[in-house]
């Protein structure tokens, strides 16, 4: 995509998704959402995938993540990941901004990287918030 | 200016063009009550507050209403759109929500209430037990978003609140000490011409 048409595709669009926008770019995942922990959309990238039943699931995960490692005795999970047998990865990120519990989830492709990509949206996610 | 405010809007058909004409809009009502009753500092803090909260979730329109429906702040308009109305109907709308919440078993009035319509929803969130935060919003705009910076926007609002709750019970300040006298005279001066032929 071209600096213009980029600059097209992010018109109109909130801060936040801007941030997916940006990420799906620079990871080529095919979808991305941002949840709250108790399964609302906060932003979301247009694409295949409905929204409020992505976040709805994404919150469950997280629901029975926390069961697990509370039950295991793990520390603080950092990453859910669901890969099906096409290879492609479902992964959710948990972070936690002023107090507030988010997921970011997105759709990676097979055999691409992705934690830099979220890590760099992470970041951005929290300057958005704290603007 | 909040009385004036009641006037005009239990009278208007009744009220001479003229005098009408030089009456302020429900805008202006609004912005005089909230220059009349608070700090200079503390409401520009507020319509930084809105004006970032409406920034962050791209609303059409963010109100700030004390519970009685009375507009202290607001952000953003829409057409056809009377914010001092629309900030009663939604004090309203808490209060009828408080008595279901009251009928279901809790404790206290619900904190959040949403209202998903065709092409716009509203969100209306209590901010302490004293305000109203009103957000209306495009339906392309994510509920979760709306629900995050308004949560946001709360926590900045509540010390301001405290604030203004305190100046509320204070009104011997907001109101001069001569102002019993010039209303007296004032009074006598309106019921004097009314005196019978």
């Amino acid at each position: 995509m071209s600096d213009n048409q980029h600059e097209v595709a992010l018109f109109g669009l909130t801060p936040l998704e801007e941030v997916l926008h940006k990420m799906n770019d620079q990871g080529h995942f095919e979808a991305s959402i941002l949840a709250s922990n108790d399964g609302l959309p906060i932003a979301a990238v247009s694409s295949s995938y409905d929204s409020d039943t992505t976040a709805a699931m994404v919150a469950l995960l997280q629901t029975v993540s926390k069961q697990a490692r509370v039950e295991l005795g793990m520390a603080e999970v950092d990453e859910v990941s669901i890969l099906d047998r096409d290879r492609i990865r479902l992964v959710c990120r948990y972070l936690v901004i002023d107090g507030e519990e988010l997921i970011l989830a997105v759709m990676v492709p097979p055999n691409r990287c992705y934690r830099r990509a979220t890590n760099w949206a992470a970041l951005q996610i929290k300057a958005a918030y704290e603007r | 200016m909040a009385v004036q405010s009641n006037l005009r809007d239990m009278s208007l058909s009744s009220v001479p063009r003229t005098a009408s004409s030089i009456l302020p809009t429900r805008k202006e009502d609004a912005r005089m009550a909230i220059s009349f009753l608070l700090p200079p500092e503390v409401a520009d803090r507020i319509e930084s507050i809105l004006a970032q909260l409406r920034y962050k979730t791209q609303a059409s329109c963010i109100l700030l209403a004390d519970i009685g429906g009375q507009l202290i702040g607001e952000q953003g308009t829409m057409d056809h759109f009377d914010t001092a109305i629309f900030s009663a109907l939604t004090a309203g709308n808490m209060a009828a929500t408080a008595e279901i919440a009251r009928q279901v078993g809790e404790e206290t009035h619900f904190k959040q209430v949403f209202h998903e319509g065709e092409r716009q929803s509203v969100y209306l969130c209590s901010v302490g037990d004293s305000f109203l935060l009103v957000v209306v919003f495009s339906t392309r705009v994510q509920i979760g978003l709306v629900r995050l910076f308004a949560r946001q926007a709360v926590k900045q609002l509540l010390p301001l609140a405290g604030e203004f709750e305190a100046l509320q019970a204070q009104p011997g300040e907001a109101i001069d000490v001569d102002f019993g006298e010039a209303l007296g005279i004032e009074m006598e001066s309106v019921l004097s011409g009314w005196a019978a032929p």
